[in-house]
Parts: C-alpha cells; structure tokens; sequence
C-alpha cells in the first residue's frame, strides 16, 4: 500500500497547484471540478462486483471474504436488489431508493434478508421483499441495500457488490447487474464446482468481459464436490484463464475457530490478494484521473491564453470526439434492428405454437433476449465512447463520467415493463366433432393477440434503454465538456510565463497520468 | 361398456386393416403390440440433472452409465425380458446385438466399430421386477455444450408428425431452470389437450445438493418443491414435484455390507472429529490416517454417498438409528424421497396406465390419419376423435388440464375438491373422495353421494361460470362411476 501513498499525495499537490491556477488566471468553473476531484482522491474506493447465474453462491462468497453473514443466504430464494457491502465504523444498513441520489431508509442489519431477497420460483407472494418494495413514506422503488460493517478487507475502501443471479430469474434485473459493470473497478464472475460452465454462463461472461476490463473467476463449493478439481480443468479450458477455488463454509468456519490450516483450505487468501490488489490499482487510478483532470484545466487555460492559434487541446476538439448526435442516432438504429429480429423470432414461434399454452415461456423468453440485446447496445456505446476518446485525457474520465457516483441504475427500467395479458378465447372444449375446428379458430385469435402484444412490449423496452443511453451519453458528454475559454489579460511576456508554467504543471501531472 | 383399451385395440386392428400394405402399417403393428407392454416412462431433464442416477434406484441395480462428464450420449431404453441382451439400432434400421459387461458402478457396453453418432437408440433387455411395470427410457439430456446431443433428446421426445414414444414423462428439474418449463411443455403432444400435466411428474432433483449438502438439506428440498408444485407455470407442465436425492436414493438400492463396514468407521469416531473430518471431500479424502480406510475406499465412499450421504449414515449408525445393512438401506432409501417418489409414481402412472397407454395409441392413430390420408382413413379418424373426445377418463384429464392451466378457476377448496373427485391426486375411491384408506363402503358410498349432489348444483346452477360448469359435468360423471363401482362390489 505504501508504494500508492506518495502517488495519492502527489496528485493531491498537483491537484492544490491546479485548483490555484483556475482561481489566480479567473476560471472559478474549472477550480470548482477540480475541488470535487480533490475531495474524490480522499476518499478513493474500489467497486467490485459479484455476478454469476442464479443460485451459484454469490451472497454465501461475499459473506465469507467479510467473515459474517451480511447477505442474506437462502436455499430457495435469491439475491433480489444490489447489495453493496462497504467498510463502516459499526454495523449498519440502509435501504436506497430510485432518486439522485438515492433516498435513505435505516433498517437494522437483520431485517436485510426481509429487503434484499425475492422468493424463488413457486415462493408467491408470502414474501415482503422483492423487486417492487415500497418505502414507507411514499411509492419510490427500492434499487438497493447499502450494509456498513467494521472490516480490515474492506477498510481500504473496498466494496463488494453483491448482485441478482444473471440467469434463471429475472433477467432485466441481470441486465441492470451487467450494465454496472461499465463502472465497476472489477468484477468476480461466480460458478460452482457442480458442473462445467454453461453456455449461458460463458455467453454472460464474453459480455461482462466487453464491459469490465479485470474480471476474475471464482468457482465455489469446492468442499462439496469432490470432482472440482476436474470441473475446474474444463473450466479454465473454456476460459482460458485460471480460476480461484474457493470453499465459502470452510473459510467462515476457519474465520469463527480462528483455524489458520483450514482458512488456507478454503481458498480464500489468493481471492483476497486479488482484491487488495485491486484496491491499490483503483489508488493509481484515481491518481491518474485526478492528474488528468489537471492536465485538462492546464490545456483549457493555456488554449485560451494562446490566443488565435488553432489548439488541439481546444474544448471543442474534445466535444467533436464525440458527436452525442451521430452516436445517439446510430445507437438508436442498432437498438431497432435487435428489436425488429426478436420481434420477428418472436412472430415465428408464436405461429408455430399456441400462445395459450406457449405464453408463460414465451414471456421469459422475450424478456430475456430483449436484455440481452440491450446489453449488447450497451456494449457498443461504451465501445464508441472508448474508441472515440482513447489516448486522451477524456479516457480515463470516461469511466467515471458512465456513473458518476457508483450505483447499478443503467436498465433498472427493464424490470418494471410488462407483457399484456393475452385471454381470447381460452376456454375448456369438450364435445364431438367441432373440437378440432373450434380450437383452431381461437388459436389463430390468439396469435394475432399474442404479436401484438410483443411488439407493444417492445416499444416500451426500446423507449426504456433509448433513455438510459442518451441518459449515459449526457453525463459522459458533461463530464468532458467545459465552457468557452476566458479572454486572455496581461501582458504577453506575463502571458507567456504562464503558458510556460501551465506546461511545466501539465507535464508533471501527465507523469502521474501515464 | 368396453373398457378404454378395448377400444382402442379395436381402432388399431381398423387402422392396421385400412393402412394395410401400405409403408405405415408396421407403425400400427408396433402401436398395437404396445398396448399390450409395460407402461413406458422416459426420464428426461438438463445434462447432468441425475437421470441415470435416478434410473437405477428405480431399477435397483446399476445399470446406466454415470459419470461427472457427460456420458449418456445415446438414447437408451431398459425393458424386462428373459435374458441379458444389449441391441443398438443405427440410424440405418439395422439392429445390432453388442457386447456387454457388468461392472461395479455400470453395464460396460463394447459399441464395436459403432460411433456413438451413428446408433439410434440402445435398447438394454434386463430380467427385473422394476422393469416389467414399466419400461425406463433414459435419454441425453438437453441444454449440453454439445448441442447435438440435446437435439436427440428432443428428437426422442418431441418428434415433428408422431405420437411420441413414451407414454409418461418423469422430468427432473434442477431448481429454477428457464430451459426446463420450455423443454417439458414441448413434451407434451396434440389432442388431448395441451399443456397436458397428466403424463409428467417432476423431480426435483440432486436435492440433497440445493443446501450443499446440509444435514437438513432435504427439509430444504421439500419445502421448495412444494412451493415449486404450487408455481402457475410449473403446475400447467406437471402433475407435482417430489424431491429426490438421487445418488443416496441409488446407493441406498444398491447398499452392500462393505459400505457398511466402511461407514462404520466414521461412526465409530467421536461425533466432533467425524464433523471435522467431513467439512470438505478432500479433508475426508486426506485426513486421520488411523481411519483405516484406503484412499481408493474413502473415494468410492464419497462417490457412492457423497458428503451429505456419509454424513447422514454416520450420524445414523452413530445414534444407533439403523443398527443393520438392511436397516440403514431403508433408512436411506426413505430419506432420500425414493419410497415417495415410487408412491407418487403408483398413483399417477401405473394406476393409469391403461388410459396413458390408450392415449399414446389414439394419438398414433389420429397423427396418422391426418398426415397419410388414404380410403376408409376419414371414418377411422372420426371414430379416433370420437373417443378422445368423449370417452370419460380423456375428459377428467382434459379437465384436470384446464384446471393446471388456469382455464377454470374458482374458490381455492373448490378448485381441489374438483381436482380429487376427477382423479388429480390419484384414482383410487378413497384418494378422490378424500377418505382415509381404511375407509369403508358405506362411508366410501355417502361421500360420493355428497359430492354428486353438490356438484350437480353447481353444474346446473345458472350462475356458475361456463368453464366451471363444464368441468362440473365432468365432475358429477365421476361420482356416478364411483357409485356405480360401489353398487357393483356390493
């Protein structure tokens, strides 16, 4: 940790120069998002967030790397809003809801599991948690659960995000896990030693890899199994990476006997090297963001003082980078050409069935391929922003610029669109020879209903992650925009020490940067 | 009145006249042949979901392959016969008698110079008591990397233009797969309605690994499988879930006296080091030397058991729970829901195995009709359809199905007083009128005149819901046979 301090101090002092040079050459504006940058280096936390397929042990691997049961753990039920678990004076929780930012409720640590989880399927409606939760003054919907534990793993600012499983259930809601990857410092990819991956475990995993760029592997349950080692060959064969075993009972029974021999058992020190060692990167980091935005604020002042000459460093070369328009317009034409082929997939199943038997199914299905292709619009809005901006400063902005601050909002919408109701005609047919003829009748009605139905569903989800792009678009595009240079004043040998002096600050800070 | 086979035998000996010399004919020879066999129960599922497993506790003996790989790669049918013979059909028709051995953990079969790609089906003749009421169809199960291993399954159960070949459908379900209600809803065929539950039962499956291996695990599974029975979708698919911990249930089935000799030696430890000592498989296989046990013993143990299964016999032989071999097998057979699941299967399959088999045959019929019309094939179908249209044990499964699909509603009691009398639970009298077993006729005899009563109200009662008072019809139908039966035993 100590080789990170001075890098940490150093971007601090460039940061003071920077804040000083924006008020003495009169441009409050930048000294005002410098200061907030000098306040984000005091407080530098690292995002890592846990994903996987529904019931692959999640929850159970967070409370074990903090050594107690935070998450709720449950055979039947499932992981149901993000839960970040971070560092905190003494044990504490809040309910968040939708709002910017998000609105608070204190709740006592054990009444989490009543919040946080959601009833597996054929669980009903007994349960008050799940998707929809209420608050008790008003009608906004729960989007988290924050939990505070004194911890030395998260002490340096970690925090663990625990997710709804990417599979089985909802899948809008694993939408919205994968969306806020864009953001995260890096991810945990959850699977067990039960068996080999699934395909669609490896198609989430080739997604989350386009999103986040550290990701690792972990596969749980190694106590239980004993062919894991075999599991974990095949694994790595279609990963083509290594992969952290790691034993979840084992570590939090080793954590409460104080067992050294079976804590090296478990797995788990390689998985919390791991982590720390992503709490030193995210140090750097953030050092090299504050740096760089120091960097930006030298370029824009000086730019101005260089008065008629033409500057790459111009603001307004940064906003042609990226050309929110342009880009708006060809995320929108992606988004319908995926749409339009489920729309068309969809057609062609519902003839080939009958939407009262296929409905159920038909609905899963839909709201699964629809999050799917909006993650893959997704993917390619962070790719354009990337391409667009690689080698700038603007780069190391960009990530930030995705969330602001870190909270799983992309696609949250997805989850509260729903399918209509079909019911033409469903109806008990017993009787002599018209059985054929009259159930075929109501079944074409049905079809006809059925497709309707989806593309009505459609058009909500495509208005629902149309938003949420231009959303993102926007806060990326305010992040790297800053308004029109100040006129240059004084004198120009005065001037051209200042140029000279903004340089000199402009290369320390890109050293930081690198 | 002839009964349901009769006259689905008698349609079939008319279709096999009206088809005769033509290439179908020896589809319906085969149809008819199978009205005559065992019931045939196909064990499906996701890879790895434990159908082999499963396969041979119903069995008793070891028979299909498993492995942690995937292994069933072949279509394999299991049938009682007189003696031991292994056939495989290739995709060109030829029937090939393999080699074959007896091994521990299964029969080793020599493919020769067969591919796995190029052998239809496998067909395992078995002398076995399991065997002769129903014939078992394992099959390669579905959602596999390997994609065409899962289209062969499908191709098994849901064949384009053809009655399937199986008549009843246990399905094992991992938890919450999306995949598994789409799979299991494709099973279920034509006419009589669809979705259909009445062929299929789910299991919940590998139960004892959904609280990894907990001691209370399958507390556990039960109550998610009863949630999972009460679940809209999974209720329109199958008739119920029962969780099965298949490799204890198999193990148990198959116990011998050095497993109990082995597990004797963990019980004979105190209770604290036993715990140490199974807090992971490889602990188990590396620590306490002085256990006694070879390292080959101790894997054989964890894979004949699994963690959960020793450490429950442990715990079993410890408190002195089960003092026998034979004890400890029944003991773990209970435990591991193999004697429920054997409950449930009597009552919804075998009990209704003419009516399953009759199905399969009319659907044969009918399928045929439509797709190879030929002289005299139109008056065949309309017998075909007047049959599965009005014949009363189609209609109580039409029922049942609209019922499972939502179709008819109404007061929850209703609903499952509606649900008994037409035979959802089971058809026995007393399981339909919702009497003790022992119940007796004259007690048997008041009940179902109570019901008559109560639900010819409601079929003639103007403002009772078309759907309703439909399957009310169907209902009071039901109470008459009852009756009718009970004057007859009189």
């Amino acid at each position: 940790m100590t080789a990170e301090r001075p890098l940490l101090a150093q971007a601090s002092t460039l940061v003071d120069l920077g804040i000083r040079a924006c008020e003495v050459y009169g441009r409050p504006d930048l000294a005002a998002r410098l200061a907030a940058t000098g306040r984000a280096l005091g407080e530098t936390t690292t995002h890592v967030v846990v994903i996987g397929d529904f019931k692959r042990g999640k929850s159970s691997l967070v409370n074990a790397l903090v050594g107690s049961t935070v998450c709720p753990v449950d055979d039947n039920a499932a992981t149901a809003v993000p839960t970040y678990v971070r560092h905190g004076g003494r044990a504490e929780a809040d309910l968040l809801f939708a709002g910017d930012p998000p609105r608070r409720q204190p709740i006592a640590i054990e009444e989490v599991g009543q919040f946080a989880v959601e009833a597996g399927p054929g669980g009903g409606e007994a349960r008050p948690g799940g998707g929809g939760v209420s608050s008790e003054s008003g009608d906004s919907e729960l989007v988290g659960v924050e939990i505070r534990i004194p911890c030395d793993l998260l002490a340096g600012g970690l925090v663990l995000v625990d997710t709804p499983g990417v599979g089985g259930l909802g899948s809008p809601q694993a939408a919205a896990s994968l969306a806020a990857l864009s953001m995260a410092d890096a991810a945990l990819f959850v699977t067990d030693a039960e068996q080999e991956l699934a395909p669609t475990e490896l198609e989430v995993l080739r997604q989350a890899r386009e999103l986040c760029d550290t990701i690792a592997c972990v596969l749980t349950k190694t106590d239980f199994y004993p062919g894991w080692r075999t599991v974990r060959a095949v694994d790595e064969r279609h990963l083509g990476g290594s992969m952290y075993p790691a034993s979840a009972p084992l570590r939090l029974h080793a954590t409460e006997t104080r067992d050294a021999a079976l804590d090296a058992e478990s797995g788990f020190a390689d998985l919390v090297d791991f982590l720390a060692a992503q709490v030193r990167g995210a140090a750097a980091r953030t050092a090299a963001r504050a740096a760089a935005d120091v960097m930006v604020a030298c370029d824009l002042i000086a730019g101005a003082f260089e008065a008629g000459r033409a500057s790459l460093t111009d603001p307004v070369a940064i906003e042609e980078l990226l050309d929110v328009a342009k880009l708006t317009g060809e995320l929108d034409h992606d988004l319908r050409t995926r749409i339009d082929r489920v729309i068309a997939d969809l057609d062609q199943a519902i003839d080939g069935g009958d939407p009262a038997d296929t409905w159920p199914q038909m609905t899963a299905w839909l709201q699964s391929r629809v999050s799917h292709e909006a993650i893959e619009n997704f993917i390619m809005l962070c790719r354009r922003a990337n391409d667009a901006t690689v080698g700038t400063p603007a780069t190391v902005a960009l990530k930030r610029a995705y969330g602001g601050a870190f909270r799983i909002g992309m696609f949250r919408g997805l989850a509260g669109v729903a399918l209509d109701d079909i019911d033409v005609g469903i109806g008990l047919v017993l009787g002599h020879q018209s059985l054929r003829a009259q159930k075929e009748r109501q079944q074409s009605q049905r079809r006809t209903q059925a497709k309707q139905a989806v593309r009505r569903y459609c058009d909500k989800v495509a208005a629902v992650v149309g938003n949420d792009s231009r959303e993102a678009l926007r806060r990326i595009h305010d992040q790297l925009h800053v308004g029109p240079a100040a006129p240059p004043a004084g004198a120009p040998e005065e001037l051209d020490a200042a140029i000279a002096w903004l340089r000199g600050l402009r290369e320390r800070a890109a050293v930081v940067a690198r | 009145m002839t009964s349901l086979v009769d006259r689905s035998r008698a349609l079939l000996q008319r279709a096999i006249q009206v088809y005769w010399g033509s290439p179908h004919h020896g589809r319906l020879v085969a149809a008819r042949d199978r009205l005559e066999e065992p019931l045939r129960v196909a064990v499906a599922g996701r890879v790895k979901a434990g159908k082999s497993t499963l396969l041979n506790a119903l069995v008793g003996e070891r028979l299909a392959p498993t492995d942690t790989r995937e292994c069933t790669r072949i279509v394999t049918w299991y049938q009682d016969g007189h003696t031991y013979r292994v056939v495989a059909h290739t995709k060109e028709g030829e029937a090939r008698p393999l080699r074959f051995r007896r091994e521990e953990r299964a029969l080793e079969v020599d493919l020769g110079d067969l591919r796995p790609g190029d052998v239809e089906q496998m067909m395992v003749t078995w002398p076995s008591q399991a065997l002769r009421v129903a014939t078992l169809i394992d099959t390669p199960g579905i959602g596999s990397l390997s994609e065409q291993v899962s289209r062969r399954t499908w191709q098994l159960l849901v064949p384009e233009e053809e009655e399937t070949p199986a008549d009843a459908v246990i399905y094992l379900m991992r938890h919450a797969h999306a995949g598994d209600v789409e799979f299991l809803r494709a099973f279920h065929d034509t006419e009589v309605s669809q979705p259909n539950p009445v062929n299929a039962i789910g299991v919940l499956s590998r139960a004892d690994e959904i609280a990894v291996g907990r001691l209370d695990a399958m507390a556990s599974a039960e109550r998610i499988a009863s949630q999972l029975a009460t679940d809209p979708n999974v209720r329109r698919v199958v008739q119920t879930v029962v969780p099965v911990a298949g490799l204890l249930a198999e193990t148990a089935v198959t116990l011998t006296e050095t497993d109990v000799k082995h597990l004797r030696r963990v019980a004979d430890i105190p209770a604290q080091q036993a715990d140490d000592l199974l807090l992971s498989a490889d602990r188990f296989m590396n620590k306490m030397p002085e256990l006694g046990l070879t390292l080959s013993e101790r894997e054989a143990l964890l894979a004949r058991f699994s963690l959960f299964g020793i450490r429950l016999a442990a715990a079993l032989l410890r408190q002195g729970v089960a003092l026998t071999a034979t004890e400890l097998a029944r003991h773990l057979a209970d435990h591991s829901g193999l004697r429920h699941l054997k409950n449930v299967l009597g009552s919804l399959f075998f009990e209704r195995r003419d009516i399953l088999k009759s199905r399969s045959a009319l659907l044969a019929i009918d399928a045929l009709t439509r797709v190879a019309p030929r002289p005299g094939s139109d008056t065949l179908a309309t017998e075909t359809e007047r049959v599965l249209a009005s014949a009363h044990p189609f209609n109580e499964l039409r029922v049942l199905s609209a019922i499972r699909a939502g179709w008819v509603s109404g007061k929850a009691e209703v609903m499952a007083d509606l649900e008994h009398l037409i035979g959802g639970a089971g058809g026995a009298m007393h399981v339909r009128l919702r009497l003790d077993p022992k119940a007796g006729r004259a007690e048997l005899t008041s009940a179902a005149t109570e019901a008559l009563a109560r639900w010819q109200r409601r079929a003639e009662n103007p403002l009772t819901g078309h759907q309703l008072a439909v399957a009310a019809r169907v209902a009071v139908r039901s109470c008459e046979g009852m009756l009718a039966e009970l004057r007859r035993a009189r």
